[in-house]
C-alpha cells in the first residue's frame, strides 16, 4: 500500500463513522425503571482533597434521606455517590455518567459553583434534574435553565444578608477580604456594594490565596484604617487563620464570615479563644430532632449535610409523585412532569420552609447570623436575633 | 522470554497504526457517551504529552509551567467565543490564532530560560506557569477572574455542532492523530535530532555546530503550540472554564504521563495517558480508596518497567534493537 493513502483512507473511515452518529436526544422524554431494578439518585461530592470532610458530610446527608425513603413505589431507592472533584473536568464526566445512566432519575450535587456551573449545561442538555446542596454561585439560577435547583441559597442573598447586619449593628467602616475564589469574591464584592448602599464604608478590598498561611501583611495594611469590621468571603482554613491573626496583628474590629467558616471543628476547635465574638451567616438552625438523629449515625455535623438530606428529600418526593407504575411492576417517570413537580415543591423541610423562585432559587428568608459565644468553657454557635 | 514490547515490534508499523486507529475510530458508538467523555478527557492528555514530550522528551528541557500554554490556549478561544465580550468567533478560525498564541508565550519563555539548564529551568518553568494562573485570576475585567468564563459556543462542523462525547471524541481523535503524526515527523528531522544531541550533551552538541539558541527556541515554541491547540479544545468541550482548572497539578499530570509512558517515545505518551487519565475513571467503584489504589498501581509499575511502558528506541540499550542510518 502506498504511504500516502493510508491517512486518507483513515481519515474517510473516522469522517464515515462520525457522520453515522445518532443525532441528540429528544426534548424531555422519561425514565424506564424495570420491574425489580431500583430507582437510583445521582450525587456528585467531594469525596478526596481538601474538602472532602465537607463532601462526606454532604453524602452522608443525602444518605439518611435515601435510608429513610427505602422504597419508591416498590422499588428500592439507591444513592450513587462520585467524587466530583470540587472542579469542572471531573463534575462533566461525571454529570455525562449519570444523564446516561437509564436508572437514574436526578442528582443531588454538584458540590462547587465551579463544577455545577459546567455540569448543569449537561444536565439541561439530557434534561436531568439536578438539586445542588451547596453550590451558590449568582450564574447558576440567573441563566434561568430549567433543570437547576439548590436547597442553600445564593450569594448575593447570603452577602446582602450579612451587609444588612453589619449595618444594623452600627459597624460601617468595613475591610473586606476574600480569598479570590469564584465563592469568596462574589461574596465579598456584593457585601462590599450592598454595604455602601446602606450608607457603610469600604476601607479595603483584599484579596488572598487559598492556601496561604500567613495573612499578617494583609491585616497590618488594614490595621491602620481603623475598620470596624473585617468582613472575610472565603473558607474556614483561611477564614480562621484570619481570625487568628487579627488578634495578633492587634486588630480590635468585628470579624463577619460567610458559611465556609460554619463549620465547629475547623473554624470553633481550630480557632480556639479568637474565634470567639465571631459572627458567620448561615442557613437558619436545622430542626434539633433531625440533628440530634444525624449525629447518631454519623458524628458531628458541618456545613452542607441538613441542605443535602433536604434536596435528596424534595427530589424523592418529585419522583415519587411523577412516576408511574405500570402493569409490569416497572416505572415510567416523565422527566418534565419530574421537573415540574420539584419546580412545585412546597415542603417543610429540616432548613425550613422549601419553595423554589422560577429560577429555582429558594424564596424566603433562609440565611441567618450566628455568633462564636463561649459558655461554661464551651464555644459554639448561637443564633443572633436578626 | 521476549517481553510484550519486542512481540510488538515483530507487527509491521504501519499494520499496527491501522489496527489501533481503526479501533480507537469505531470505539465511542460502542462505548457510549460516559466512556467516550474519558476518552475525550485522555486525548485531550495525549496532545498535551505529546506537546510537552517534543520539550521535555527530545529536548531534554524539564518544563514544570507547560499547563500556562493550556491556560492560553483555552482563554484565547473562551474569550473570544462567550459572551464576556459578546463576541462568538468560530472555532476554526480560533484554533490556529489560539496555537499561534501559544507558540508565542512559549517563545517569550524561552527568551529569559536559555541559558538556564536543569532544576534552575524546572524553577523559572514552574514560576511562569503560575504567573500565567494567578494573572488569569486576578485580571477581572479581561478574565472574569475566578468566577470563570460561562457558555463557551462549542465548535460546528457544517451546521452540525459538535456538543456531545462522541462527536467530540472523533474531533479530539484527529487532533490526537494531527499531533502524534507532527512529532513523529520532527522527532525523525534534522530538527529531531538536534534536540536529541543537544539533549544527551548540550555543549557536545554545541561544539558539533548546533545552534543551541535556535534549537531551545524552536522546542518551546513547537511544545508550546500543541499545548494551545488543547487549551482551544478543551474550553470549547467544557462550555466553562476557571482559573483553577489551570494550576501546577495539570502540568505534573502531563509529566507523569510522559515518565509513565516512557521519556521521548510517541507511543509511550499515548499508553501513559491511557493510564494515568483513564485509570482514575475505572478505579471509580472503589470510591474514596480510589487515588490511594491508583498511587499504589502506580509505584508497582515504576519499580517493574522503571523506563515507562514503551521506552523510546534511542533510550534502549544498544543491544536491543538495530537502528536504521541516520
Amino acid at each position: 500500500m502506498p504511504r500516502r493513502s493510508l491517512p486518507t483512507l483513515l481519515s474517510a473511515a473516522i469522517l464515515f463513522v462520525f457522520l453515522s452518529l445518532p443525532a441528540a436526544a429528544a426534548e424531555w422524554g422519561t425514565i424506564r425503571i424495570p420491574s425489580g431494578s431500583p430507582v437510583k439518585i445521582g450525587m456528585g461530592t467531594m469525596l478526596t482533597g481538601d474538602y472532602a470532610g465537607m463532601g462526606i458530610d454532604i453524602m452522608h446527608g443525602a444518605e439518611m434521606a435515601v435510608k429513610e425513603k427505602g422504597l419508591i413505589l416498590g422499588h428500592p431507592v439507591i444513592l450513587q455517590v462520585e467524587d466530583d472533584g470540587c472542579a469542572g473536568p471531573p463534575s462533566v464526566v461525571i454529570a455525562e455518567k449519570f444523564c446516561n445512566d437509564p436508572l437514574i432519575a436526578g442528582v443531588v450535587g454538584y458540590m462547587c459553583s465551579g463544577g455545577s456551573k459546567p455540569a448543569s449545561d449537561i444536565h439541561n442538555k439530557y434534561k436531568m434534574v439536578m438539586i445542588s446542596p451547596s453550590s451558590t454561585a449568582l450564574e447558576l439560577t440567573s441563566r434561568k435553565i430549567p433543570i437547576f435547583f439548590r436547597t442553600c441559597w445564593n450569594d448575593r442573598i447570603q452577602a446582602q444578608r450579612a451587609a444588612d447586619f453589619a449595618a444594623s449593628r452600627g459597624w460601617l467602616r468595613a475591610a473586606v477580604l476574600h480569598d479570590k475564589s469564584d465563592y469568596g469574591q462574589s461574596l465579598a464584592e456584593d457585601f462590599a456594594q450592598h454595604l455602601e448602599t446602606r450608607g457603610g464604608e469600604v476601607l479595603a478590598m483584599e484579596g488572598v490565596t487559598r492556601g496561604d498561611k500567613d495573612f499578617s501583611p494583609v491585616l497590618t495594611k488594614i490595621k491602620p484604617l481603623r475598620p470596624q469590621l473585617v468582613y472575610f468571603g472565603g473558607m474556614s482554613a483561611e477564614g480562621v487563620l484570619v481570625v487568628r491573626q487579627m488578634q495578633r496583628v492587634g486588630i480590635r474590629a468585628k470579624f463577619l464570615s460567610d458559611d465556609g467558616c460554619f463549620t465547629e471543628k475547623d473554624f470553633i476547635q481550630a480557632g480556639g479563644r479568637a474565634a470567639t465574638g465571631s459572627f458567620v451567616t448561615y442557613a437558619q438552625e436545622p430542626d434539633p430532632a433531625w440533628v440530634a438523629h444525624f449525629e447518631s449515625m454519623y458524628g458531628p455535623r458541618q456545613t452542607f449535610s441538613p441542605q443535602a438530606y433536604d434536596a435528596a428529600t424534595i427530589l424523592l418526593m418529585a419522583v415519587e409523585s411523577a412516576a408511574e407504575r405500570q402493569p409490569d411492576d416497572s416505572l415510567l417517570i416523565d422527566k418534565r412532569r419530574l421537573r415540574d413537580a420539584l419546580a412545585a415543591t412546597d415542603h417543610e423541610g429540616v432548613t425550613g420552609r422549601i419553595v423554589f423562585d422560577t429560577n429555582g432559587d429558594r424564596t424566603g428568608s433562609v440565611v441567618a447570623v450566628y455568633e462564636v459565644v463561649e459558655e461554661g468553657g464551651k464555644r459554639f454557635f448561637r443564633k443572633v436575633p436578626f | 522470554m521476549k517481553s510484550p514490547a519486542a512481540l510488538l515490534r515483530k507487527i509491521p508499523p504501519a499494520v499496527l497504526l491501522s489496527a489501533v486507529i481503526f479501533s480507537a475510530a469505531v470505539l465511542p458508538p460502542l462505548v457510549g457517551n460516559y466512556w467516550s467523555q474519558v476518552l475525550g478527557d485522555i486525548g485531550i492528555y495525549m496532545m498535551l504529552g505529546i506537546g510537552l514530550n517534543v520539550v521535555v522528551g527530545f529536548a531534554g528541557l524539564l518544563d514544570l509551567g507547560y499547563v500556562a500554554f493550556f491556560g492560553i490556549g483555552a482563554y484565547g478561544y473562551a474569550l473570544m467565543a462567550s459572551p464576556q465580550f459578546g463576541m462568538h468567533v468560530p472555532f476554526w478560525l480560533m484554533l490556529p490564532v489560539c496555537v499561534a498564541l501559544a507558540a508565542a508565550g512559549g517563545a517569550l519563555l524561552g527568551v529569559p530560560v536559555l541559558r538556564l539548564r536543569g532544576d534552575y529551568l524546572a524553577i523559572v518553568t514552574l514560576g511562569f506557569g503560575e504567573i500565567i494562573r494567578v494573572i488569569l485570576n486576578n485580571l477581572d475585567p479581561l478574565t472574569n477572574g475566578p468566577r470563570g468564563l460561562l457558555r463557551i459556543d462549542p465548535p460546528f462542523l457544517g451546521a452540525t455542532p459538535i456538543n456531545n462525547p462522541q462527536r467530540w471524541y472523533y474531533l479530539i481523535l484527529a487532533g490526537v492523530l494531527l499531533a502524534a503524526f507532527t512529532a513523529d515527523r520532527l522527532n525523525n528531522s534534522r530538527i529531531g535530532r538536534a534536540w536529541i544531541a543537544m539533549r544527551e550533551d548540550q555543549d557536545a552538541a554545541a561544539v558539533m555546530g548546533i545552534d543551541i539558541l535556535k534549537y531551545k527556541l524552536l522546542a518551546f515554541t513547537i511544545g508550546a503550540s500543541f499545548a494551545g491547540a488543547g487549551g482551544a479544545i478543551f474550553a470549547a468541550r467544557q462550555g466553562a472554564i476557571f482559573p483553577e482548572n489551570f494550576s501546577l497539578m495539570v502540568s505534573i499530570n502531563v509529566l507523569c504521563l510522559i515518565i509513565i509512558g516512557g521519556m521521548g517515545s510517541i507511543p509511550g505518551v499515548i499508553l501513559g495517558a491511557i493510564v494515568l487519565i483513564g485509570l482514575p475513571e475505572v478505579l471509580r467503584g472503589t470510591e474514596q480508596y480510589r487515588m490511594l489504589s491508583f498511587g499504589a498501581l502506580l509505584v508497582i509499575m515504576m519499580i517493574f518497567r522503571p523506563s515507562g511502558l514503551l521506552p523510546a528506541s534511542r533510550r534502549r540499550p544498544a543491544a536491543a534493537a538495530p537502528r536504521e542510518p541516520e
